[in-house]
C-alpha cells in the first residue's frame, strides 16, 4: 500500500497543516489515485458519522460495565478504522477490545475518553482533507436492510 | 451475478459495494443478520454472500450456519468477513458452513481474487446441478437412513410425482407392496457394504397411474472427508419394456426351436415313412419294365421307362431330403476330427466319380477341427462331388487348403468347373434350387443346403467366389477348438 500524503498536507504551509495522526494511505489512496475523490468523500462522510454512534454506544457499555457490549463495539469499529487507515484510533480500539474480552479491570470511560480525543484530531484531519474534494452531489443513501 | 453484503459498518458496505459493483455484480446489501437471512432465503436472491463476522443479532457464523441448514438445493457461496485471522477463528467460520474467508482491512486484489474464485464454484457447481436435472436417467440421493434429500427431473418422471413428493421420503416407499422389504434390504446392504460400489438391483416402483415400472437400481456410498458413509447415490433405469421385449424374444426364439425342431423331425418321419412304399412302387414298376418290355405296345414301354425314372428320382430326392433332416436330429458329438483323414474317406467314397471323369484332387495340409467328423466328411464330400459334376470339357482339378483367421479355419475346395453366376450365388445354398436342367447336371438340389445346414451347426459360415467359366471356390469356416480350451495346450 502507497501512503499518499497531498500537496496541502506536507505543503509546510503552518495555517494549512492537517492535525496529526490521520493521513490518507491504502485503499482509499488507491481509490483517490484511480479518481474517485467524490466517493472517498463520501466514504469519509459515512465513516465519521457511524463513528460518532458507535463512539456513544461504547460508552454507555463503558459505564454500565457492559464489556461483552465494549468488546464487540471496539471490534466493529476496528475495522472501519483500518480500513480507512486510521490507525491510531484502531490501535485503541484493539486494546479496549482485548482488555474488555479479558475481563480486565481498567478504566474503560477514561479509555473511550482518550478514544474521543484522537477521533476529534481525526476527524479535524479528514474534514479538512474531505474539503479539498470536490462534491458534485450528497451521498447516496443506504438502502440496506 | 447478484450478490449480498451484509455488514453492519456502513464504510465497509459501501466500500465493497463500490468495488464489487465495478467487477459487474448486482449488489445487494443488509446491515444485520436478520436482513441477511432475510435476503438469502429468497429463492431468487444473491447465490454469493460475503458476510461479517461481528454483527448485530445473528452473526455471520449464524447466518452461515442457518444457510446451509435451510438449503432448498440452491447452493449459496458464503464468503466469511473478519478481523479474526487465528487458525481456530477461521476453523470455526469454515465449520459453520462458510466457503472461504476475508480478513480486515480488505486487501482489493484479495478480495478480487476470492470473489472470483466464488464465481468459479458457482459456476461449476450450476454446470452440475444442470446435468443433474437434465439427466436422462433418473437419479436421487439419499442420507444413511435412506431419506431422499435430493432428485432429479428423470425421477420425478419415472415416480409420476413432483419433487416435493420425493424429497423427505424413503426410496422403498415407492416400491410396490411386495418389494418394500427388498428396497429395504438393499439399501441397507449398501450402506453397510466394505465396497462404495453394489452389485445392481431390479426393483418394482410404483410409477405414474400406479402400473408398475420395474428398474435396475444402481446404489453408490456417498462418504465423508472421514471416509464415512454420509448416504447413498442412486440410479434408476426403467428396464420395463427392454424385460418385455426380452421376454418376447425368449418366447419367439423357443417358439422358433420348437417349431424348426418339429419340422425336422416331420422331415425326418414323412421321408422314413415314404421310403418304404416308394421303394415297392419302384421295385415292381422295375420287375414290370424287365418283364413285359417288349411285349407290350410301344406306348406302354415309354409308360413303364417315366415311371420306372420318377420313382428313382423320388428316392433320391427323399434321400437326400433324409440326409438334410439329419444333419438336424441326427448329428453325432463334436470331437477333434483330423480333416486329412476325413479327406481319405472322402476320396475313398468319391472313387468311382474321381476316376470315371479323370479328377485331379489335391489337398495342402489341413488342420484338426472341433466338429462332427462323419458331417465333415459328408460336406467335403459334397462339395468335392459338385466340383467333379459341374464341369466342362476340361477335366476337373479341385485344390482343397485351409488358412487360420483369429479363432477359426477357412476351409476352401477351389475346382475349374463352369463357375456359378454371382446373382445365384446366394441360391445355391436354398433346398431344391438349381441352376441346371436334369438332363445337363444331374440332382436334387439339396447337396449345397445340406452343406450350409452342417457348417451352420458347427457355428460357421458358407460362401462361394465364382465367374462363370471361371471355376469356383466354396469357403467355409470351423472353430480351431472347443470353446472355452486353450488352443496352445493342444
Amino acid at each position: 500500500m502507497n501512503a499518499i500524503d497531498s500537496n496541502a498536507i506536507d505543503s509546510g504551509d503552518t495555517c494549512r497543516r492537517p492535525p496529526v495522526p490521520w493521513r490518507l494511505s491504502g485503499a482509499l489512496a488507491d481509490l483517490e489515485q484511480a479518481g474517485e475523490s467524490e466517493f472517498v468523500r463520501d466514504l469519509l462522510d459515512a465513516f465519521l458519522q457511524d463513528t460518532s454512534t458507535r463512539l456513544e454506544s461504547m460508552r454507555k457499555a463503558a459505564a454500565s460495565t457492559d464489556l461483552d457490549a465494549l468488546a464487540a463495539c471496539s471490534h466493529a469499529l476496528k475495522g472501519s478504522m483500518l480500513l480507512m487507515s486510521a490507525d491510531r484510533l484502531a490501535e485503541l480500539c484493539r486494546d479496549i477490545e482485548q482488555l474488555a474480552a479479558g475481563r480486565k479491570h481498567r478504566d474503560y470511560l477514561a479509555m473511550v475518553d482518550q478514544l474521543d480525543v484522537v477521533l476529534r484530531e481525526t476527524r479535524e484531519a479528514m474534514t479538512f482533507y474531505a474539503d479539498g474534494l470536490p462534491r458534485h452531489h450528497p451521498p447516496a443513501p443506504d438502502h440496506s436492510r | 451475478m447478484r450478490l449480498l453484503i451484509a455488514d453492519d459498518d456502513t464504510v465497509y458496505r459501501m466500500f465493497l459495494g463500490r468495488e464489487l459493483s465495478k467487477l459487474g455484480f448486482e449488489v445487494v446489501t443488509a446491515c444485520d443478520g436478520a436482513g441477511a437471512l432475510a435476503v438469502l432465503e429468497d429463492k431468487a436472491g444473491p447465490s454469493l454472500a460475503i458476510l461479517d463476522w461481528s454483527m448485530p443479532g445473528a452473526d455471520g457464523i449464524e447466518v452461515c450456519r442457518r444457510v446451509r441448514a435451510n438449503s432448498d438445493g440452491r447452493y449459496i457461496y458464503l464468503l466469511l468477513l473478519t478481523a479474526r485471522d487465528t487458525p481456530a477463528d477461521l476453523i470455526a467460520g469454515m465449520g459453520a458452513g462458510a466457503d472461504d474467508y476475508l480478513t480486515k482491512p480488505v486487501n482489493m486484489t484479495e478480495l478480487h481474487l476470492r470473489v472470483r474464485a466464488g464465481c468459479r464454484i458457482l459456476e461449476f457447481e450450476e454446470r452440475s446441478r444442470q446435468l443433474f436435472d437434465d439427466a436422462p436417467i433418473a437419479y436421487h440421493e439419499t442420507n444413511t437412513s435412506g431419506v431422499i434429500v435430493r432428485v432429479n427431473r428423470a425421477e420425478c418422471r419415472l415416480l409420476g410425482c413432483g419433487a416435493g413428493e420425493i424429497l423427505g421420503r424413503r426410496v422403498w416407499d415407492f416400491a410396490v407392496p411386495a418389494q418394500v422389504e427388498k428396497g429395504m434390504a438393499v439399501f441397507q446392504a449398501a450402506v453397510e457394504a466394505p465396497n462404495q460400489r453394489m452389485e445392481d438391483t431390479e426393483l418394482e416402483m410404483c410409477g405414474r397411474n400406479g402400473d408398475a415400472v420395474l428398474v435396475r437400481l444402481q446404489q453408490n456410498q456417498v462418504r465423508d472427508s472421514h471416509g464415512a458413509v454420509a448416504g447413498l447415490r442412486c440410479t434408476m433405469l426403467d428396464i420395463t419394456e427392454l424385460r418385455r421385449q426380452e421376454e418376447l424374444l425368449k418366447r419367439q426364439a423357443a417358439d422358433l426351436a420348437r417349431s424348426n425342431a418339429e419340422l425336422e423331425q416331420f422331415a425326418y418321419v414323412a421321408s422314413h415313412d415314404l421310403q418304404e412304399p416308394l421303394r415297392m412302387v419302384a421295385s415292381f414298376t422295375q420287375l414290370l419294365a424287365k418283364r413285359y418290355a417288349g411285349k407290350l405296345d410301344d406306348k406302354a414301354d415309354e409308360y413303364i421307362k417315366y415311371t420306372v425314372d420318377g420313382a428313382k428320382r423320388m428316392q433320391q430326392l427323399i434321400a437326400d431330403l433324409l440326409a438334410l433332416s439329419r444333419v438336424g436330429t441326427k448329428g453325432g458329438e463334436f470331437r477333434d476330427a483330423p480333416l486329412a483323414e476325413v479327406m481319405s474317406d472322402v476320396l475313398v467314397n468319391l472313387g468311382p466319380a474321381i476316376q470315371e471323369s479323370g479328377a485331379a484332387v489335391v489337398q495342402d495340409s489341413l488342420p484338426t477341427v472341433f466338429a462332427d467328423r462323419g458331417q465333415m466328411t459328408q460336406l467335403l464330400q459334397n462339395l468335392i462331388g459338385n466340383a467333379i459334376k459341374f464341369r466342362d470339357a476340361k477335366a476337373p482339378q479341385v485344390h482343397i487348403s485351409a488358412a487360420e483367421a483369429g479363432d477359426d479355419w477357412i476351409v476352401s475346395v477351389r475346382d475349374n468347373g463352369i463357375g456359378i453366376a454371382p446373382e445365384h450365388a446366394e441360391r445355391v445354398f436354398q433346398i431344391f434350387q438349381r441352376l441346371h436342367t436334369r438332363d445337363q447336371y444331374p440332382g436334387t438340389g439339396i447337396g449345397l443346403a445340406v452343406c450350409r445346414k452342417i457348417v451352420e451347426r458347427h457355428g460357421g459360415k458358407i460362401w462361394l467366389d465364382s465367374t462363370p467359366g471361371g471355376g469356383t471356390t466354396f469357403h467355409f469356416t470351423l472353430h480351431k477348438c472347443a470353446p472355452g480350451t486353450d488352443e496352445s495346450l493342444r
